[in-house]
């Protein structure tokens, strides 16, 4: 770059020049670099408009308004012939400009992990129960009639078995009875986490469960569920519902509007049954109620106390269980419950 | 269970509209599906009831009638009509023209327009059930009760809402009509309005026409009935037709008709004998003899075993006690003396034999969820009096009854301490009495000896006059215990009048972190790592655990009684099959594409006992599958299939991050290629296996022509293992580290690992790794080069170039002394 001092010591009228002279050097800028270049000779903090509009302290104090308004124009000019060129670089196909990379090809391609569906709905109910001191634990997928019906208050016989269409463990006893078989639902665990424990007990049990059903897009004959339990002294019908407004507030948002009605259970007394409203979510109040049952509860039978040896004058409590197929439905608008057993990387690759 | 409007109206009023009476009964524990309104397609003004004044016959055609019709206002009208049960006088359905009708010849549903047949017009239409959009009858014209006004809108008379309600087994009371309705009414604040159940007798007889002996009256603790002598057996009228087609029961005769109506009416299952066919006049009430037979009612010879209970007579049985009647014994067109029986059964026998005999019925449904005898008695007084309005027979004098059971009723205390201790609100205890006496409880005193009390609860002194005793109603057997009180004062009070409130007791003592939580956090290591997880169904078929080398001869998997595919029917003993099966459908859409899929799941092994008890052990396993190429498709990159190292790769960040160091021994899993195959070992112990999959076993899940790699952990040991390994923070060197390269030739079956344990044993190595491998002829037979980088690092100072050439010298010459090796320094 040569040096403009020279050019500086020029009157006035030799603006012109550095005028034509910029011009001409713009017009043959070729490329993006060559033109930041001229930029920054002429337009930059150091430039020479910046120098010329410096000069004007040192001219006849009457001449200067006109040089500083010559001085305008040229530095005006110049910035509308610098726009107006980079575009037209820009926008040109000059070899010149073959170092720029195709920031159109795509990345380079991660192979992304997941978690199931399923997973993650267990994970987000666990949490919200977490947070309100429920303890995590496991029980046995094979189950004994004893913990799945007996000890709940569902003997032998009884009509409420038919809402368990139970598979049976091949294995006969010496009556001919078949004692093994997959738990139709997480329920046992209260059994077995009583016996084991003194009150107070306050927990949920995550796992898969097993009903002899035909499938269609809303029945599997293996599911999950999510079982709960909370029994101490002084616990009521009243923080079964608190409890699980809460749980539903986490689950489906803090205007979640849910309903309890009576339902039944064997080992609950009085059983209930929660929906939501599920047009309640986004707190707009106008849509119609559309309420959707989300989860079985109730407080635990005095039967069941009972024959864990609780005292059930002393101890009250609540259970509840919640279809986890279900919540996962509603929540990710899948159609059909087939989806999550099967296992299609296009269904899998969505959460 | 079927429920129309109509037919509750007859014992409650009922002014809401059916969606809140849906509503209503939903919250207090009687689940309404839905509601059909029925006739509502029934346009008001162009289907009217009319009356057939007189019938002309067709000049030409014998089955064409042309029927004049009163509409009333004067007005008549000539159609013409080919129904065979046209007949003058009756009230009839008429369609006028214009009206929207099913035409049983297009099958569609069309304006009906004036049409000429043969020869003559007709002006309208006399309907059948079907062209009325009502029901499948086209039998002939749907002729309507006499009582029809002349000109009403058709849908005040055929009109119906019928409400589909799922009834849960402690409600059997809510199987019948008349137990909806109590629930409507005390919902709504009504009087529910029973049906008179006296009948007079009009024949006197000397001797009861037919004797009855219950032989077991454990299972049958009661046994009503009586006797009909004359009855005429024929259609029933359209009233009742009617409203047992809407509750979805088949109408047969009048008297059968009557049986069913009462069953549904007040649920006390009823059964009607044709007298003529009981030998010896002689009801025996027995268990069956083994092997002893009856043809049921449906036609089915079926094969009897004790304690089965039947209805016999001398010869035989003649009924299936409170399941089905015998075929021999049944009611038909000229049977003409009746046996009427209402009786009380055992809800146990009835349910094993109903199950053992796969045949259920409204009866046994009934009696399996407990009925009370009282009950009996009331059903049978209002069957007989209806058998006699519409059979017109003479009722026998006198009731045959023989009654073991009891009859009692259970007496409950309810506590206002219990009550705001269970519901956990301030309920005024005069508002929850009088919940439970609208209900049919009755208040009773418990020194009133007679009455059966059940006590949970010791009064406190000073609660005596806070505690009131309930006589249980009859048909409410399934209340038992003050918690039963509690929730019917609860249901019918509404659940949103209790308050809503957070648990307030403290928070449990909770156990260590437990199992859960740490699968969960290998789940999200190995999503982490690029993995996708998959959860599979628990079962598998005994080819699939042979074809992958998982059934142990030794120890087979359990088997289900009743699997939900025939074949699917064994407890899965290993992860393996149905990964290979979702590998499988998924290359069937994503052909080479990467598929990286893991499960993290229960594996079942059985306790090898003949105990039916010992439940088998629930193990976790955790299995990788590899397959396809490396890489998603992109334009870097050369497809590159996948193989054991990719595997042994997201296996080893795995372990790596959970702190294990370990190792890979050759082993001899045969369900994975010899020589392409490792175990997975911590010290000494094996956690698991890693190889790719046996091409024999790939081609039995259609996985041709490519490479499966798995593997698979024990995720309960791997957890023992780490809850010993120390995963506390190590001070890092801060001197600078040097790296020195070297070529190694070696025979080809030198493990890298041979190589690298050397080394590693010195204390300034801070790590070693192969860079280069190949095999050339110029190498010589069965050799290979190994380039290794070398990384020295020493935690107290800065290593010197001769320290560390020295020490490589020193670790080379060690290692000649081991392995046959050709070093070629760089």
């Amino acid at each position: 770059m040569r040096m403009d001092k020279d050019i500086l010591k020029t009157p006035a009228t030799d603006v012109e020049q550095i005028l034509k002279t910029a011009l001409t050097e713009l017009g043959s800028t070729k490329n993006l670099d060559a033109l930041n270049d001229w930029r920054i000779r002429y337009l930059g903090r150091k430039g020479i408009v910046i120098q010329l509009k410096r000069s004007i302290s040192k001219l006849p104090e009457k001449e200067r308004p006109k040089f500083g308004q010559v001085i305008n124009e040229t530095s005006k000019t110049l910035e509308e012939q610098l726009m107006k060129h980079e575009t037209k670089i820009s926008s040109s196909n000059d070899t010149s400009v073959s170092d720029d990379i195709d920031i159109t090809l795509p990345g380079i391609p991660i192979n992304n992990g997941s978690l199931h569906p399923i997973t993650q709905t267990i994970r987000e109910i666990c949490e919200s129960f977490s947070s309100m001191g429920f303890e995590i634990i496991e029980g046995p997928e094979v189950e004994l009639d004893y913990y799945n019906f007996q000890m709940l208050n569902i003997p032998k016989h009884h009509p409420a078995r038919d809402g368990f269409n139970t598979l049976w463990i091949d294995k006969q006893d010496d009556e001919g009875e078949t004692p093994m078989l997959l738990r139709t639902h997480t329920s046992p665990m209260q059994i077995r986490t009583m016996e084991k424990q003194d009150p107070p007990v306050r927990m949920i049990v995550p796992g898969k469960v097993y009903r002899y059903e035909a499938t269609d897009s809303s029945h599997e004959w293996h599911f999950s569920q999510i079982e709960g339990l909370a029994v101490d002294q002084g616990i009521t019908f009243a923080d079964l519902k608190g409890t699980l407004y809460e749980f539903a507030r986490k689950l489906f948002g803090d205007d979640v509007k849910v309903r309890f009605r009576c339902d039944y259970f064997p080992f609950v007394e009085p059983g209930a049954e929660m929906a939501i409203d599920w047009n309640s979510r986004t707190g707009d109040n106008n849509k119609e109620e559309n309420w959707i049952e989300i989860l079985g509860a109730g407080m635990v039978h005095p039967k069941v106390l009972k024959a864990v040896g609780y005292d059930s004058n002393k101890y009250t409590g609540f259970a509840f269980g919640i279809g986890v197929e279900r919540i996962s439905m509603l929540k990710n608008n899948i159609d059909d419950i087939r989806l999550f057993y099967n296992n299609d990387v296009r269904f899998l690759s969505q959460f | 269970m079927l429920v129309p409007l109509s037919w509750l109206q007859k014992y409650v009023k009922i002014d809401l509209p059916p969606k809140e009476i849906a509503q209503m009964l939903t919250m207090a524990g009687i689940e309404v599906n839905e509601f059909k309104v029925i006739g509502g397609h029934l346009d008001e003004k162009q289907f009217i009831v009319g009356k057939v004044v007189r019938i002309e016959p067709h000049p030409n055609a014998d089955r064409i009638l042309l029927p004049v019709v009163d509409l009333g206002s004067d007005n008549e009208v000539q159609v013409v009509c080919g129904a065979p049960n046209l007949l003058e006088g009756q009230k009839i359905a008429f369609a006028k023209l214009g009206a929207k009708v099913f035409n049983t010849r297009s099958q569609k549903v069309e304006q009906l327009r004036e049409a000429n047949i043969r020869g003559f017009q007709s002006h309208g239409m006399i309907c059948s059930i079907k062209e009325l959009g009502l029901g499948d009858d086209h039998e002939g014209i749907m002729v309507l009760e006499d009582s029809a006004e002349i000109g009403t809108p058709l849908i005040n008379i055929v009109g119906d809402v019928v409400f589909d309600i799922d009834i849960t087994p402690n409600r059997p009371d809510c199987l019948s009509i008349q137990g909806i309705a109590r629930e409507i009414a005390v919902l709504t604040n009504k009087t529910i309005m029973d049906p008179d159940l006296n009948f007079t007798t009009t024949k006197k007889v000397a001797k009861p026409a037919i004797s009855v002996e219950v032989k077991d009256p454990e299972l049958c603790p009661r046994y009503t009935a009586t006797v009909i002598e004359g009855v005429k057996i024929k259609t029933s009228p359209a009233w009742l037709r009617n409203l047992l087609i809407r509750a979805g029961q088949r109408p047969i005769n009048n008297v059968v008709d009557v049986t069913n109506y009462v069953m549904m009416e007040l649920n006390q299952p009823l059964h009607a004998f044709d007298i003529s066919s009981i030998k010896d006049r002689s009801i025996i009430v027995r268990q069956a003899k083994s092997k002893e037979k009856i043809t049921t009612l449906d036609g089915e010879e079926r094969t009897l075993e004790p304690p089965m209970l039947v209805i016999a007579d001398t010869s035989g049985p003649v009924g299936l006690a409170g399941i089905m009647g015998g075929l021999s014994s049944e009611v038909n067109k000229d049977t003409s003396m009746i046996l009427l029986e209402a009786a009380n059964f055992d809800p146990i026998n009835i349910r094993r034999t109903s199950s053992k005999l796969h045949l259920s019925t409204g009866a046994s449904y009934r009696f399996e969820r407990t009925l009370s005898p009282k009950l009996a008695e009331i059903g049978l007084r209002r069957a007989t009096e209806l058998i006699r309005q519409l059979s017109g027979g003479e009722i026998h004098d006198g009731i045959i009854d023989v009654t073991s059971g009891s009859m009692e009723s259970k007496l409950i205390p309810l506590h206002r301490h219990r009550l705001i201790q269970v519901l956990g609100t301030q309920t005024s205890f005069e508002q929850s009495t009088n919940v439970l006496k609208s209900l049919g409880f009755v208040q009773a005193n418990p020194d009133d000896t007679i009455l059966n009390i059940i006590d949970t609860i010791e009064p406190s002194p000073a609660s005596q006059n806070d505690t009131a005793y309930f006589a249980v109603p009859y048909w409410r057997p399934e209340i038992e215990i003050e918690e039963d009180l509690i929730e019917e004062i609860a249901r019918i009070l509404g659940y949103d009048t209790i308050p809503t409130t957070m648990l307030s007791t403290p928070i449990p003592h909770h156990h260590a972190k437990g199992l859960w939580h740490y699968k969960e956090q290998i789940k999200d290591m190995v999503a982490t790592l690029g993995m996708r997880e998959i959860i599979t169904y628990n079962l598998n078929s005994e080819q699939e655990l042979i074809d992958t080398k998982s059934w142990d001869i030794n120890n087979p998997p359990l088997a289900l009684v009743n699997p939900m595919i025939f074949d699917q029917r064994f407890l899965r003993p290993s992860l393996v099959p149905n990964m290979l099966k979702t590998l499988s459908m998924n290359r069937k859409t994503k052909r080479d594409e990467p598929l990286k899929l893991f499960e993290l799941g229960r594996i079942f092994i059985p306790s090898n006992t003949d105990s039916s008890t010992e439940l088998p052990l629930e193990n976790e396993s955790l299995i990788g599958a590899f397959c396809g190429n490396r890489n998603a498709k992109n334009w870097t990159a050369k497809p590159i299939q996948m193989d054991f190292y990719d595997a042994k790769g997201v296996l080893e960040s795995l372990l790596n991050k959970i702190g294990l160091k370990i190792e890979f021994k050759k082993c001899q899993n045969v369900l994975f290629s010899k020589g392409r195959r490792a175990s997975v070992v911590y010290e000494k112990q094996i956690i698991g296996d890693i190889g790719e999959v046996d091409t024999s076993t790939l081609d039995s899940f259609d996985l041709k022509n490519t490479v499966v790699t798995l593997f698979i952990i024990d995720i309960k040991l791997l957890l023992n293992i780490v809850e010993n390994v120390d995963r506390t923070y190590k001070e890092f060197s801060k001197y600078p580290d040097s790296t020195r390269d070297v070529a190694l030739i070696v025979d080809k079956n030198v493990l890298v690992d041979q190589i690298q344990s050397i080394f590693k044993q010195h204390k300034y190595v801070k790590d070693i790794f192969p860079f280069d491998i190949y095999t050339d002829p110029s190498l010589g037979i069965n050799k290979k080069s190994v380039a290794f980088q070398i990384v020295f690092q020493s935690t107290k100072n800065t290593l010197t170039a001769e320290q560390i050439d020295r020490c490589m010298q020193d670790l080379l010459n060690k290692l000649q002394r081991s392995v046959e090796v050709d070093i070629r320094q760089g």
